[in-house]
């Protein structure tokens, strides 16, 4: 667990006259999973678009060893990068089965079929509406068909932002565990930007915590369960 | 490079300066050009006064229209119609082109502004295609009142009268009765246009308008902030058009005739590249338009004259239109008058004055100047 | 006639009262008014002026087509559209009748010069601006329309020109049903229509540009994510949408004859059928321009003989598609097939 998949350092970010990311540094390992805490506004979001060239950026974001900055969303993509938007970012006038065929855009290869086969059989309920335009899901079934769909492009980098937001408790929980049982099962490495802290850390390996855009703190799960002031701030312990 | 203190006396004398650059070619203009082109320059009144109605729309509400020449037709249509018809005094149709235009302008902007976007400036653009049709139809008497494809001549034309044309200095042996009338309408028209930019700038200042300019800026921020974004812009939109046709009736009233060919499409397409070229948004690219939509018509086929690759060919001037419309929107999206303040700035900085709120109960209002620069 | 269906749930009046039901009864209206004329002018009038309408509904359906893949991608208008299938079939006449090129060949060479045209214009003139400033996009369209429209008239000067016409056109050609004409021509322009509908459902639902393009259309920020290269993907919609606005203006051009504002004259009417349609549903602008289409026929046809109306002429068609896009936006603003998506904020 020691080989890089994902390395920022000293990132910048701006919107237009707003800089938002501040001298960033983060490091994800192969087969990780890093969730990223912090308030609002402070920059959880804009680490992943900076990831995905979505965002003007400067400073250097190397992934599995080559750097990205500069390059297009495209072809960062090309290199096994799966991003789940914030608010799902699933198309909504589309099939269901068309936003999984999306999803296996760049693939050349002949088991689309077998991957779309697959990941119903993980989200049946996806099966049973895939006919159905994603519009007409609720919440939940647009969060599953985001991840099936980021899945189909087979990532070796999973990058998720904010999959709790505006669902129920339970679906949380639910969705939580999947993504653990996809890690472990896939070895795909993950980076989960989270407000819901507990979850997050249940299923993560590190983490880190940003504010102002700045990384304040970083380590294991373990230590961020337990330390002063990431529980009063984000446990609400 | 100057730094002036707003509220200084140097800030009024620089003040009263610029009003004078202004001012004075203003007023010497119509005594020192030959009588076409005092003819000319009322008509860029004119424009002007029907550029600052759609910079209502367009600049200061933010919605892409189209189509006010249709409602610029309206009001010299109003106008000549009046006159000739029922024996009205010119400046008694004023109030009535705009009452006519206001209530025409709700009407279409009342379904139009229904879509978001890009949809009005279709819906706009299909009323520009369709108003010079609809002075043609021959039911309900509107293609004889109208004059159909011919047009129609004012038959009562504004001329001076004894007390004017002393109050004018145009009384001499030496003017004959051309000049007299042209520089009679220029008065008339700059004078519309001064009263319409004033009532524009007033209302620009109030509430109304600051809602208006809040719809432009931030539509789900103003309405969350209890600005009614569909009265909001329909009472924009049909102010505009009022404005639009007050420009009209002026156009009708200098060129003495009305007719189809000059509320069509093509007029459409025209002042609105007056209206960026000079600066959307702006009180001063009104009639600063005006004057782009008056004298380009004149020197766009000269300038396919120059080019020695082509025949002088007229077709080519709208080549010429085509292309000032791609470069604008490419090196000049904020016209002549943003870029003219851009180097003003590099010369003369203002500071603008704290405001001062504390007779306010709270803080809140914005300063008039701020939003009338905006 | 009317393509109006909706499942009526609660009574009759509930429905009447929703915007579908208000259209369905103007054109309902419409359609009693004119039965009188239609009964007494015989079913061979009546077939005749269906069949008369069925061409000009062809084409407002292409044009409108054209209209509609470029709003779908970008939610942008283009006022260049009708002037870049003018400039296409001017291309395709001179192709014909100056070097000799079969017809058929002339238009497809056409279809692909411009389509090549279309997407530099994207990739030069659109691309750099923000689609949702709208204004620099309106008059860059602007301007390539007066451009094209001054080219055409320089090359080719501005009087008008005979268009060969791609299928049989001998006053003889037609078909004789219940005593009413239906020309090859007609029968050509509707199958051509009907292959290139059906070309295009292929080309977006079967092909991966396709996929590409319509996720594009439904989230552009989405599919930058999953890897589209939505530049590439926008130009090959204006480049499609071009060369389809030529193919428009090939099939209308024999009864128009080319002159450099003949495209122009048309759009209003695709405009029309696009916004009755739903401006983001391709099926909805067909039927939208073939309502369109019959409406006009039927108006101007009868209109003489039905009281109070007798002073409608063919030019007034073009006040009638105006107002038809202020009452469908006035009570449907989706359209017939559109989303709500295109409703306001």
């Amino acid at each position: 667990m020691s080989e890089l998949m994902l390395k920022l350092s000293g990132v910048n970010a701006r919107y237009g006259a707003i800089q938002v990311l501040r001298d960033v540094n983060l490091e994800v390992n192969k087969g990780e999973v890093v969730v990223v805490l912090g308030g609002n506004g402070a920059g959880k979001t804009t680490t992943l678009r900076a990831i995905c060239a979505m965002v003007t950026t400067t400073g250097s974001i190397q992934i599995a060893g080559t750097e990205v900055v500069g390059k297009d969303t495209a072809d960062i993509v090309r290199m096994q990068v799966a991003h789940v938007p914030q608010g799902r970012g699933t198309f909504p006038e589309m099939s269901v089965l068309d936003n999984l065929m999306v999803g296996a855009y760049t693939r050349k290869d002949k088991e689309i079929q077998a991957d779309i086969d697959r990941w119903m059989d993980a989200f049946p309920r996806l099966r049973e509406r895939r006919t159905q335009t994603a519009g007409s899901l609720s919440g939940g079934e647009q969060q599953m068909l985001a991840v099936a769909r980021a899945m189909m492009c087979r990532p070796e980098l999973l990058l998720l932002d904010e999959p709790s937001l505006g669902l129920a408790p339970l679906i949380i929980e639910d969705l939580f565990r999947r993504f653990g049982e996809i890690n472990r099962e896939t070895g795909i490495t993950m980076l989960v930007v989270e407000q819901n802290a507990n979850l997050a850390l249940e299923i993560a390996n590190r983490g880190y915590v940003l504010e102002a855009g700045e990384v304040v703190l970083q380590g294991s799960a373990e230590d961020l369960r337990t330390n002063e002031a990431v529980r009063e701030a984000y446990l609400g312990a | 490079m100057f730094l002036l203190q707003a509220g200084t006396s140097q800030h009024r004398m620089y003040q009263a300066f610029g009003w004078l650059c202004l001012a004075i070619p203003m007023i010497l203009a119509p005594y020192m050009m030959p009588s076409f082109r005092v003819a000319q320059l009322a008509q860029c009144a004119g424009w002007g006064v029907f550029l600052l109605g759609m910079n209502v729309c367009i600049g200061w509400t933010g919605l892409l229209s189209l189509g006010h020449i249709a409602f610029c037709g309206v009001g010299a249509y109003t106008t000549t119609i009046l006159i000739n018809e029922s024996g009205w005094d010119f400046w008694m149709t004023l109030p009535m082109a705009f009452i006519v235009c206001f209530i025409a302008g709700g009407l279409v902007g009342l379904p139009a502004l229904k879509i978001k976007g890009l949809y009005l400036a279709l819906v706009t653009f299909a009323l520009a295609y369709t108003f010079p049709i609809l002075l043609k139809i021959e039911g309900g008497g509107i293609a004889r009142r109208t004059g159909g494809d011919n047009g129609r001549n004012l038959e009562d034309k504004l001329v001076p009268t004894e007390t004017i044309r002393k109050l004018l200095f145009i009384n001499g042996e030496g003017t004959d009765e051309s000049t007299r009338i042209a520089v009679y309408k220029y008065v008339v028209a700059v004078l519309v246009l001064l009263v319409c930019c004033l009532i524009v700038r007033n209302i620009l200042g109030s509430r109304a308008g600051r809602s208006m300019i809040a719809v432009r800026d931030n539509q789900i921020g103003a309405a969350v902030s209890g600005v009614p974004l569909n009265k909001t812009k329909v009472l924009a939109f049909a102010l505009s058009a009022a404005i639009a046709g007050i420009g009209g009736s002026l156009i009708a009233m200098v060129l003495d005739s009305v007719g189809p060919s000059v509320f069509d499409a093509n007029y459409a397409i025209i002042t609105l590249m007056g209206l960026v070229l000079a600066g959307v948004g702006t009180l001063h690219g009104a009639w600063l338009g005006g004057v782009f939509v008056v004298f380009l018509q004149d020197l766009a086929p000269r300038a396919v004259g120059l080019i020695p690759v082509f025949d002088v060919d007229v077709v080519y001037a709208r080549a010429i239109y085509g292309l000032m419309l791609v470069l604008v929107a490419f090196f000049m999206p904020g016209g002549v008058v943003s870029f003219g303040r851009k180097w003003r700035a590099r010369v003369i900085q203002v500071q603008p004055k704290v405001p001062d709120t504390s007779h306010l109960p709270r803080a809140g209002a914005p300063p008039v100047t701020a939003t009338a620069a905006a | 006639m009317t393509a109006v269906t909706t499942k009526s749930r609660g009574s009759f009046l509930t429905w009447l009262k929703t915007g579908s039901g208000i259209l369905t009864a103007m054109m309902a209206v419409i359609v009693i008014a004119l039965i009188p004329a239609i009964i007494q002018g015989g079913l061979k009038l009546f077939l005749q002026r269906v069949f008369d309408s069925l061409n000009n509904g062809a084409v407002y359906a292409v044009t409108a087509i054209a209209l509609v893949i470029i709003f779908k991608a970008t939610t942008l208008i283009n006022f260049a559209g009708a002037n870049i299938a003018m400039f296409g079939a001017y291309v395709c006449w001179w192709l014909n009748t100056s070097y000799g090129f079969p017809i058929w060949i002339a238009v497809f060479v056409a279809m692909g010069t411009m389509g090549v045209l279309g997407s530099l214009i994207e990739r030069t003139l659109i691309r750099p601006f923000d689609v949702n400033d709208h204004l620099p996009v309106v008059l860059i369209t602007f301007g390539i329309a007066a451009i094209l429209e001054a080219f055409a008239g320089g090359l080719w000067g501005l009087e008008f020109h005979k268009f060969p016409s791609p299928f049989p056109s001998d006053p003889k050609d037609r078909f004789t049903i219940a005593g009413a004409f239906l020309r090859y021509e007609t029968v050509g322009t509707l199958i051509v229509m009907g292959l290139m509908i059906y070309g295009i459902y292929l080309l977006l639902n079967k092909t991966k540009v396709g996929l590409a393009f319509r996720a594009v259309s439904s989230n552009v920020e989405s599919a930058r994510l999953v890897g589209v290269r939505t530049g590439r993907t926008l130009q090959f919609g204006w480049a499609l949408a071009s060369a389809l606005g030529v193919l428009g203006a090939c099939l209308v051009a024999k009864q128009t004859n080319l002159e450099p504002a003949f495209m122009a004259k048309l759009v209003i009417f695709a405009f029309a059928a696009a916004t009755l349609g739903g401006l983001d549903s391709i099926g909805g602008s067909v039927i939208g321009a073939f309502i369109v289409a019959v409406v006009q026929s039927m108006l101007t046809g009868y209109g003489q003989e039905i009281p109070g109306l007798g002073w409608l002429k063919s030019n007034f068609a073009l006040v009638l598609a105006f107002v038809l896009i202020l009452v469908v936006l006035l009570f449907k603003p989706a359209g017939l097939y559109g989303t709500r998506r295109i409703e306001r904020v």
